[in-house]
């Protein structure tokens, strides 16, 4: 009998069940531990709500809605649930799937398919789903910016955050499928703005029933925002621009406080926060006319006759000119062999005449009297070529030409350069945020402010105007401020479209000529002219000459005194 | 009667393993406070929680294995086949119980008890094959030699008849076990190997119609044992989460009570069928080990026993029993980590259940009578 044979068969069998064991417990252990783990741990997030957005009145710029989310539990979820998804939220299996990959974190949490449902369609697939726990229709929040096109370039958006940012931001609590502001107030504080999500994290037993709490943190909503726009003037300044590509920015003079900020052509946040219409958003990304470029701090041009008020202030201030005195224009000025021309033909004209009329000719004799250096100095003290320094993101600094480092690129100054930077013209580059400050200077006689959006993080400081004496004197400043109100008055005055009855306003224009292409214009000016409330920059790209500024303008101050607003 | 003792010393311990295993498995589930009970309602409440019952099993077993220990083994030469009369009676009329009731039928209520006929198979085939094949049937011939028919065939149809009852209770593992009862008895009785390889080709051909013969659950546990994850929420789900619990373990285990695959009921069947992933969850590699170090001493004790033996009746008893054990232990434990498919079978001592240790422990009795007439 094989009597022994039986024993040395199960020796086998049981030696088999050993390294089974040792091969699941011992070498596999750790991945069984994981999965036991993930058994019975549950975490359920929370999430907090995002600060908002109002204007200095506490009109609400950007709010938090609710928004009908569907999610769907991927555990529980077969063909006959995909079908129902379909027919119902109308898009395809493919996009269902599409939303649920870019969407997933682990299995065994709800994953979001489609946001923003309707409120009729809520209750449909809310009902539908009764039965059904595959299904869930979630109240969340989502950001709607009710002035859309008019704010989107001050508030930005929120997106998802992109890859790029996130080995950029991990460290500072930002995780992936985050939702982060892009652009504008959004961007620049979106530290205070967003919220905190926390969440539970809860012991289920097999069937998913809580045992017990192991831990909660309680989200935190994102603090609220008062920015110093005035919503108002940020609407009619934007009616009045869209037609054209460019922007308007409006300083309080006395405190640097940012009023409006519009630049068109705009675009919808909304549309952007919500992903949702591709092709809108596509639309958006790839307009030729760069809709997500805010031309107001974040393009910069030549400033041209705006210039002239620094010029002047630098003539005046360095006594290289009396009142007086006058240079005759003939309608253009030979300097070395080349012809440098007039508008028109000026006349006999002094410092005041040739600001009003713009005359270049006067101009072009004045700056090579002052000298390039003493210009570009004056430039410098007019903080031409640096950032003024917003909390807003994306700011450019212009450009400022430099004698010095010209020398370095052994590129020569010529008279003419003189001549073409004393009216704004040349490699000069200022932003209209940068000429809006320029011209709050002789708004509030001589004082340079910084300008600022952000008037209070609430629960936090709230900003305090930067406001520091410019070191010119005073008679130059307010010559040329009269100068400006001349420009409005004088029946001759280039921004003579500006003088109306119940309104003073006193301005400067200018035609930027950008080789080939249409010329730029601008207007630059503040009202009322005694007692300012606003300094102004309006700023057209490619329109032809600065009379389509003068009209924007003058649109824009009619709308603002129909309101109330001066 | 010292003698006994060392067969049913292991037993024992295993049996309280599995006690301490079926207290992690149900404590959570009894919620009252007990400590404002009277000790005699302490004691009954005790005796009416799973761990109660499987005391008062084990003290009734352990009864019975002393009984039985105490009967010349001789006996159940001539009681066999009347056993194997009797236990096709209990098959059939769990059969019938079946049909009437329309529904899965293992037990038979009787009295206050359930007692499971498929347990009782186990051991009753054990004796009617030692019987079939102790030589000494025909007067001592020393090298009587069975043919094809006698000595396969034959005992092949008397073993299948019960198998196919059990199998359509449904309880395939209890069938299962009974047929390799049966395959071991014929090994160790010399059965030559090409009748071995015969009988597989044979196996081969009539398998298509066993396959039909199988319930459609049964077919689904197999298909799964081929692989888990084509049904990780049904037919998978057990094997997925005892291999979980099993693995989870480690080197050390998590500790006593804290097996949280057994304790929040991730694992099904956890004080049953799944006990031993239950103690590997708590107890580790380590925990494992020892266990199946005790099995393993169970078995070589037993087949100690049949070596020493000079009797072929007896030897075919002692062979019979460790396989029945041996079977039982490995399938059970190969399919708590996925490496056999899941059929319902009890871990012998271990698994909450009457049935299956009243008939382990009488088993253990019929061992202990023989090595005492060594």
């Amino acid at each position: 009998m094989r009597t022994r044979n039986v024993y040395l068969i199960f020796l086998g069998i049981f030696s088999f069940i050993a390294l089974g064991l040792f091969y699941v417990q011992v070498i596999k252990g750790n991945y069984y531990s994981r999965l036991s783990y993930s058994n019975y741990i549950r975490v359920f997030p929370e999430e907090g709500i995002r600060g908002r957005i109002f204007d200095k009145d506490n009109r609400l710029i950007a709010d938090n809605q609710v928004s009908f989310d569907c999610y769907v539990n991927l555990r529980q979820a077969d063909e006959k649930v995909m079908s129902f998804l379909s027919l119902h939220l109308g898009i395809s299996r493919a996009e269902i799937r599409k939303n649920i990959k870019r969407n997933l974190k682990t299995r065994d949490l709800p994953v979001l398919v489609y946001k923003g449902l309707t409120k009729e369609k809520a209750f449909l697939i809310k009902e539908h789903a009764l039965n059904n726990s595959a299904v869930i229709v979630k109240l969340n929040h989502s950001r709607f910016y009710p002035y859309a096109e008019s704010t989107s370039h001050v508030t930005g958006y929120l997106s998802q955050i992109s890859k790029s940012l996130i080995t950029k931001l991990k460290d500072y609590g930002y995780s992936t499928q985050d939702v982060i502001g892009y652009g504008g107030v959004e961007q620049a504080i979106d530290k205070f703005l967003r919220s905190e999500s926390g969440g539970s994290q809860i012991q289920v037993d097999a069937r998913g029933r809580q045992i017990a709490l192991l831990g909660f943190k309680a989200a935190k909503d994102g603090l609220d925002v008062k920015l110093t726009l005035d919503i108002k003037m940020q609407v009619a300044a934007f009616n009045a621009l869209k037609k054209y590509k460019g922007s308007i920015v409006i300083l309080e003079p006395d405190t640097g406080k940012v009023l409006t900020m519009v630049s068109s052509p705009g675009f919808d946040a909304n549309i952007l926060t919500q992903g949702k219409d591709i092709q809108k958003i596509s639309q958006i990304l790839t307009d030729k006319n760069a809709r997500l470029l805010n031309r107001a701090i974040s393009a910069s041009y030549p400033p041209a006759s705006t210039f002239k008020l620094v010029v002047g202030t630098c003539a005046l201030d360095n006594n290289k000119i009396s009142l007086e005195e006058t240079f005759n224009c003939t309608g253009s000025l030979k300097i070395g062999n080349r012809n440098f021309n007039c508008a028109g033909v000026h006349g006999v004209q002094n410092l005041e005449d040739a600001i009003a009329n713009s005359c270049n000719v006067f101009f072009y004799n004045l700056g090579l009297r002052v000298g390039a250096r003493a210009i570009i100095e004056a430039a410098h003290r007019f903080r031409f070529g640096e950032r003024t320094g917003i909390d807003l993101p994306y700011e450019v600094s212009g450009f400022l030409p430099s004698l010095l480092s010209n020398k370095l690129l052994f590129k020569k100054w010529y008279p003419g350069d003189t001549a073409n930077i004393s009216i704004g013209q040349g490699e000069l580059l200022v932003s209209p945020l940068q000429a809006a400050r320029m011209v709050s200077i002789f708004a509030n006689n001589g004082k340079l402010v910084k300008p600022y959006i952000i008037e209070e993080i609430l629960g936090m400081d709230k900003t305090s105007p930067n406001v520091t004496k410019l070191d010119f004197g005073n008679a130059a400043i307010l010559t040329v401020r009269s100068a400006m109100r001349r420009a409005v008055t004088d029946p001759t005055g280039t921004a003579r479209v500006l003088n109306m009855k119940n309104l003073s306003v006193a301005g400067k224009t200018g035609t930027a000529q950008v080789g080939s292409k249409r010329s730029h214009g601008w207007i630059v000016g503040f009202a009322p002219y005694d007692k300012p409330k606003i300094a102004f920059c309006v700023f057209l790209e490619n329109v032809g000459s600065s009379y389509w500024a003068t009209q924007v303008a003058h649109q824009m101050l009619v709308s603002f005194l129909k309101e109330g607003l001066l | 009667m010292k003698k006994s003792l060392s067969i049913v010393f292991i037993p024992v311990i295993i049996c309280l393993i599995g006690i301490f295993s079926i207290y992690t498995n149900t404590y959570l589930n009894n919620g009252f406070d007990s400590r404002s009970l009277s000790l005699i309602e302490k004691i009954s409440s005790f005796f009416g929680t799973l761990v109660g019952k499987q005391v008062i099993w084990l003290l009734v077993s352990l009864s019975a294995y002393w009984l039985v220990s105490l009967i010349y083994y001789r006996r159940l030469y001539d009681a066999a086949y009347f056993l194997y009369g009797f236990l096709l009676i209990l098959l059939i009329f769990v059969f019938v119980l079946g049909i009437v009731r329309l529904g899965a039928q293992r037990w038979l209520k009787m009295g206050f008890l359930n007692f499971q006929p498929s347990e009782f198979a186990k051991l009753c085939i054990v004796l009617v094959m030692a019987r079939y094949f102790d030589y000494r049937k025909l007067g001592n011939v020393q090298l009587f030699e069975l043919d094809f028919v006698n000595g396969f065939i034959l005992p092949f149809i008397i073993v299948i008849i019960p198998c196919f009852l059990i199998a359509k209770q449904p309880d395939l593992g209890s069938a299962i076990i009974v047929f390799l009862v049966f395959i071991s008895i014929i090994y160790a009785k010399d059965f030559p190997m090409k009748w071995f390889l015969l009988f597989a080709g044979l196996f081969l051909l009539v398998f298509p119609f066993v396959w039909s013969l199988l319930e459609e659950y049964q077919r689904q546990r197999l298909l799964v044992f081929v692989n888990p994850n084509i049904d990780p929420l049904g037919a998978g789900y057990t094997v997925i989460q005892s291999k979980i619990a099993v693995g989870s373990g480690g080197l050390f285990g998590k500790g006593w009570l804290s097996g949280t695959q057994s304790q929040l009921h991730f694992l099904p069947e956890a004080h049953t069928d799944f006990i031993f992933a239950t103690w590997a969850e708590e107890r580790g590699f380590f925990g494992s080990t020892i266990l199946i170090l005790f099995y393993a001493l169970l078995i070589k004790s037993i087949v100690d026993v049949a070596v020493r033996s000079r009797d072929s009746f007896a030897k075919l008893i002692c062979i019979g029993i460790a396989s029945m054990f041996g079977f039982q232990i490995g399938i059970n434990i190969l399919m708590t980590i996925g490496l056999s498919p899941v059929v319902g079978l009890p871990l012998p001592f271990m698994s909450y259940g009457g049935s299956s240790l009243l008939i382990s422990f009488i088993s253990l009795g019929i061992v202990s009578n023989i090595k005492s007439n060594l």
